[in-house]
């Protein structure tokens, strides 16, 4: 007995030496978003300063003074990024103006699409489904080859469609629907067709209230895959104010540290907020896409 | 549509609906993935896309040849070997300690899970300020009498993005053996333990051979994944970055950037040969590992 309680202790202490680690970068940028400017000056500057000279220092190098508490906790630095600079709240809806239209066009597109595949009595229907499920495998600058082609030739380029358009039609949509629609009870089809519905309405009546749960997994997924877009936001977007604010932060790392932590609370709260809300989902999605096809 | 015309055969079979189901998602897929990927075939031949020379097969000597290509392929495929087994048993060991019935195994998953979705920026400057040559590390070798380490720029900043990819995707592999894991009949896991074997053994014989392939699905995931981790040396370390980092993903990129549409759709189909052979084999692989152990 005695034995499994020590076991049991030490698995408990190594995860959570593990889930410090993980948690450890989420704190730091969260409470270095609480220092003052002249704090996170001083902590951060690279060289020696009149502001920081009483830190340990060698010949002119300023080392980094990393903490998790401030010294001083403000949230003036909030006020001045409300204040001072709101453009950069541009950065953050433009984020929002890519990833929104995603999510739901994914859903929208790929619920009857799954449908399809899983109903259809057709010779080259898993072929088609092996196609989707090799360009969703693939790594991302592969596919943004036929996207750029595409976008290109629709003169769309440096616009938000570019990026939009191939994430609506992205097929991972449809491979996760379609895993969850596989076991789903095939009898409720015939006993709908002898109470005389159709694909439609057994599909919007029966089907779509049955796979919320995926639903909501396939939203938190796309939502987190384009909030945190980096890749295509460097391809396709060449205006500098049209950059979402996952690329912007890395402008703000080497220009504006002071509004950095901010700005990188900001743009985490909905990722954060959708995940505490949906987690449950979340896993559940990450799961289901791992079942063999 | 052949669907169209075989369906008008059965005429009560009412699946000729189901197109207009699947349309808009295949549509899209024809539009934006699978005919302009058919069409750069034809950039893969000519050597410029002013002059639109035709050029064979030359692309692909040149690109064989370029040294940056051959360099990021090298460096690909380091971080690749690097990245996935460490990824695989740090996530492994993570599912199977949260298997155990410890409290608050709820609040332990959703952690892990964290740094998968906050957004890379937000989180990447904590590393920044731990390597840059002014940072806590060097502070820390400097402490100690050694001399300061210019990280990003010396063959160690491999290592600084294996553990930035391994911080990021353990929970999300965890999350597969975690399925993977809770797939194993219970009754073999008990038998095993009535007959006394230990941990170890228990793993061998029992464990690892029901999870196989969950294993060959990690390991396929990961090295999909491994070309996620663009966005943390990009945000990071430039367009550029250190000749030890530079890899396949930089390359492509900055063929996007110089619009060098050849070169650009050499690359992709090399690479979606390689993945997609990969992916075979894998499939194959484990296959004939699941045929063997039945």
């Amino acid at each position: 007995m005695k034995r499994r309680k020590i076991k049991k202790a030490f698995i408990y202490i190594l995860l959570t030496l593990a889930a410090s680690v993980m948690v450890f970068p989420i704190l730091f940028t969260l409470s270095n978003s609480l220092m003052s400017g002249a704090e996170i000056a001083d902590r951060y500057a690279k060289t020696v300063t009149p502001g920081n000279w009483y830190d340990p220092s060698f010949s002119g190098i300023h080392f980094a003074r990393i903490g998790l508490i401030p010294d001083f906790a403000t949230v003036r630095q909030y006020v001045n990024m409300l204040f001072l600079r709101p453009d950069i709240l541009r950065y953050f809806w433009n984020s929002v103006m890519i990833t929104v239209p995603v999510v739901l066009g994914q859903c929208i597109i790929s619920a009857p699409a799954a449908y399809a595949f899983e109903q259809a009595h057709w010779k080259y229907k898993e072929a088609l489904f092996f196609v989707y499920a090799v360009i969703m495998l693939m790594p991302l600058q592969v596919v943004m080859v036929p996207n750029y082609i595409m976008a290109n030739w629709l003169n769309i380029l440096d616009s938000y469609l570019a990026i939009i358009l191939p994430g609506i039609f992205s097929p991972f949509g449809v491979f996760l629907i379609r895993q969850q629609l596989r076991s789903f009870p095939k009898e409720y089809y015939d006993a709908a067709r002898m109470d005389g519905a159709e694909h439609g309405s057994y599909f919007l009546v029966v089907v779509i209230p049955a796979i919320k749960p995926t639903l909501a997994a396939l939203s938190i997924l796309t939502f987190v895959e384009y909030w945190n877009m980096v890749d295509q936001a460097v391809v396709f977007i060449r205006t500098e104010w049209k950059e979402p604010m996952s690329v912007f932060l890395s402008t703000l790392m080497n220009q504006e540290t002071s509004m950095l932590f901010v700005a990188s609370v900001l743009y985490m709260l909905p990722a954060l907020f959708l995940f505490l809300l949906g987690e449950k989902s979340m896993a559940h999605g990450i799961q289901l896409s791992g079942l063999k096809a | 549509m052949v669907n169209k015309i075989k369906a008008k055969k059965k005429p009560h079979n009412k699946d000729h609906r189901l197109v207009w189901f699947l349309l808009p998602s295949l549509s899209g897929l024809l539009l934006f993935y699978l005919i302009p990927f058919v069409m750069s075939l034809g950039y893969t031949m000519v050597d410029n896309t002013t002059s639109q020379n035709f050029a064979g097969f030359q692309n692909f000597m040149d690109t064989f040849h370029n040294p940056l290509f051959l360099r990021a392929l090298g460096n690909t495929l380091l971080f690749i070997a690097l990245c996935v087994p460490l990824n695989m048993i740090v996530s492994f060991l993570l599912a199977a300690g949260l298997k155990k019935k410890i409290r608050g195994r709820g609040i332990f998953s959703l952690i892990f899970l964290l740094p998968l979705v906050i957004p890379s920026g937000s989180v990447i400057y904590l590393w920044d300020c731990l390597f840059r040559l002014e940072g806590v590390m060097n502070r820390f070798l400097l402490d100690n009498g050694k001399t300061l380490v210019n990280w990003s720029e010396s063959s160690a900043v491999m290592f600084i993005v294996v553990l930035l990819f391994v911080w990021k995707n353990a929970g999300y592999n965890m999350l597969l053996f975690w399925a993977g894991l809770g797939m194993i009949p219970e009754e073999y896991l008990d038998c095993a333990k009535v007959e006394g074997a230990g941990a170890w053994q228990t793993f061998r014989h029992v464990t690892f051979i029901y999870l196989s392939p969950t294993t060959f699905l990690v390991l396929l995931m990961s090295i999909i994944n491994t070309f996620k981790s663009f966005r943390e040396i990009y945000l990071l370390f430039g367009a550029n970055p250190n000749k030890h980092i530079y890899m396949l993903q930089h390359y492509m990129n900055n063929l996007y950037q110089s619009l060098n549409l050849p070169r650009l759709t050499t690359a992709s189909y090399i690479l979606t040969f390689v993945i997609t052979i990969m992916i075979f084999a894998l499939f194959m692989a484990q296959k004939k590992l699941s045929d063997h152990f039945s």
